[in-house]
């Protein structure tokens, strides 16, 4: 291994013995920490800035005393903390999706948004939108929204299956293949959608603009409930296939060998991620870039074991999106910026330095 | 112990091992030698269950091998394979405790273990470096202390434990590819069965007990290395005639090949094209 390319990957902390289980320990604890002050943080920060003792206040619930609510109380509680609560969900989702991902295809630069899972789920969200509810769950009483986290889960679910399919042979997945047979479903997926767009309504395509770029405007109790039993499940399944997804690093035969059960092991993994990305995109859009930049960010710090990164990526996902929601909301106050824009602008330089830093190291 | 009874392994149209039926004894090393497509990788692929017999069975322990659970039969035996490549930044240690994934050990005996077998294939003081700041040789080592320690993990009886080698040595300098069959040598006095693919034919004729050659899918010979070390089988095998240096005293013959003698007119225009293989 020439030395420039094993330099890039030198870990921020290293303990004296290799084993970095009390290192992740301790990260894990303090981004644990972090994460309560960044939602308190988003609760606070706005075009109106309420101060974090108010906040805390109106958090305890001390509404007995007054008949109103009033105004500041009103947007922590129905603007402000189901926008943040969303952001939590999406960003750890998005993470942890990331991570699983990696893993799964053995590649550092896999991610949902640049492989194509996003673009399929966004399709299969959009078809419901300009569509309708198809004929046969008319009956049903289920409404175009309700349609929408189902829908873009199967959307995710066969797009990462395909992409699966495409990129790996014989146990071996194919970085190139993986990554322009993602761009090319996002493509196809994308100009699909577009036709979509373009047989739409006027106000339906007032619902679609934001996916193109993704924001957590909008948020609702409703749409938090809506996604919350499709990303819960998602981020426990992750305890489960941690495990699994680290002997997948060795390669299947040798992960086979060590007693991974690796076909149970990677149908979960394409289920949890199929979850995470199909429910976040139905009610945020086409988030990118915090799939791969936290996975990242965390492997230098504690290494790629799923154990502690899956956990660390849930928590710093959600510290990160929250950090970009609350830059979305305040740099063009009282406009906001979609959420795309302020995570691309921060991801999309952090992946060409990837990209540069692992020349060599990544075997195309 | 393994057995393959007449298992065959066929891709598509093509035969990588005719049907073929064998015991594999705990207490030897058993190699597998023979020219490249042989079949002696199909042979080692149906003993680590990473394939299925297209006619026959495979059995381990008197089990058929589809019926062993992975993390059963991580417990008994314990496969080295040619090259793992990791695309992760783990660290020495880390890799190593890779392979104690199926076990139920308590931490401070993983710590013991993991320090134990890096320190067995010379790698004490590389548990902190990053497995891809390794070369090769020492990649491959560090697979080896993955292996052992999963083998180290298991509490049961010796002898019904398996160590499987496809190739272990091809990227290791001299000095560990001796070392290295060393330790199979040491765990097969102790009674644990091992089942080795080799290149090397004095290292084969070295350390083996069985020597099985193959050719094109099939078992050439089976033998005891004294005879499957004979001029006619390894140029059968391999097409290439060796010179055997019998050392006397009861020593490992030497196995010298260096291609075709050359024929008619010996070229001596270029003293570079003198001794070449063709």
């Amino acid at each position: 291994m020439p030395s420039g390319s094993a330099r890039a990957t030198l870990p921020l902390i290293l303990r004296g013995d290799g084993d970095r289980q009390e290192v992740s320990a301790i990260v894990l604890v303090v981004l644990g920490g972090l994460f309560v002050l960044v939602c308190l943080a988003s609760l606070a920060v706005g075009p109106v800035p309420i101060p974090l003792s108010e906040v805390l206040l109106i958090l305890m619930g001390s509404d007995s005393s007054q008949s109103v609510a009033s105004a500041s109380e009103l947007v922590v509680r129905d603007i402000r903390a189901p926008r943040t609560v969303m952001g939590v969900l999406v960003g750890a989702a998005l993470a942890v999706s990331g991570a699983t991902l990696q893993s799964l295809f053995r590649n550092p630069l896999a991610d949902p948004g640049l492989v194509g899972v996003s673009a399929g789920a966004a399709l299969a969200a959009v078809t419901v939108i300009v569509l309708g509810v198809p004929a046969v769950l008319v009956s049903t009483g289920i409404t175009t929204f309700e349609l929408l986290p189902p829908a873009a889960f199967i959307g995710g679910l066969l797009t990462t299956l395909l992409l699966y399919a495409i990129a790996t042979r014989q146990g071996r997945t194919s970085t190139a293949t993986m990554l322009l047979a993602g761009i090319a479903i996002a493509a196809l997926a994308g100009a699909l959608t577009g036709v979509l767009v373009f047989i739409s309504t006027d106000q339906q395509l007032r619902d679609l603009t934001f996916w193109s770029l993704g924001s957590l405007a909008g948020a609702t109790w409703y749409k938090c409930a809506a996604i919350v039993v499709f990303i819960l499940p998602a981020l426990l399944m992750s305890r489960f296939v941690a495990n699994g997804l680290n002997g997948l690093l060795l390669g299947e035969s040798q992960a086979l060998h060590i007693g991974i059960q690796v076909q149970r092991t990677k149908i979960l993994a394409v289920l949890l991620v199929a979850l995470a990305v199909g429910a976040s995109v139905a009610v945020s859009g086409i988030i990118g870039f915090v799939g791969i930049v936290v996975p990242h960010i965390l492997r230098l710090m504690i290494g790629p074991d799923n154990r502690y990164l899956l956990p660390a990526c849930m928590f710093l996902g959600a510290i990160l999106l929250l950090g970009a929601d609350m830059i979305a909301r305040v740099i063009v106050a009282p406009a906001e910026l979609p959420i795309g824009i302020v995570t691309a602008v921060l991801g999309g330089p952090f992946f060409l330095w990837l990209l540069l830093r692992q020349r060599g190291l990544v075997d195309v | 112990m393994f057995e393959l009874k007449s298992a065959s392994l066929n891709y598509g149209e093509n035969t990588a091992l005719w049907p073929y039926s064998r015991k594999f004894k705990p207490g030897r090393i058993t190699v597998l030698i023979g020219a490249n497509g042989a079949g002696k990788s199909t042979v080692m692929s149906l003993l680590t269950a990473e394939r299925a017999p297209s006619s026959g069975a495979v059995f381990f322990q008197n089990r058929n091998l589809a019926s062993w659970k992975v993390h059963e039969l991580a417990q008994k035996r314990a496969v080295l394979p040619q090259r793992t490549h990791l695309s992760f930044p783990f660290t020495v240690y880390e890799v190593v405790g890779l392979g104690l994934m199926a076990s139920t050990c308590p931490p401070y005996e993983r710590k013991r273990l993991i320090g134990e077998m890096l320190a067995r294939v010379d790698l004490a003081d590389h548990r902190t470096r990053l497995y891809q700041q390794l070369s090769g040789g020492e990649q491959q080592r560090v697979q080896l202390a993955r292996v052992l320690c999963q083998l180290e993990a298991f509490d049961g009886p010796v002898d019904e434990r398996y160590l499987l080698l496809d190739e272990p040595v091809t990227s290791l300098d001299i000095r560990h590819q001796i070392s290295t069959m060393e330790i199979a040598r040491t765990y097969a006095d102790q009674g644990l069965g091992v089942i080795a693919v080799l290149h090397d034919l004095n290292l084969a004729a070295h350390y083996a007990d069985e020597v099985i050659v193959m050719r094109e899918g099939r078992v050439l010979t089976d033998c005891a290395p004294a005879y499957a070390f004979d001029p006619d089988i390894i140029e059968e095998a391999f097409g290439v005639r060796p010179e055997i240096v019998d050392r006397g005293n009861g020593l490992t013959p030497f196995i010298s090949v260096l291609g075709p003698e050359p024929t008619g007119q010996p070229n001596s225009q270029t003293p570079a094209s003198k001794g070449l293989v063709h």
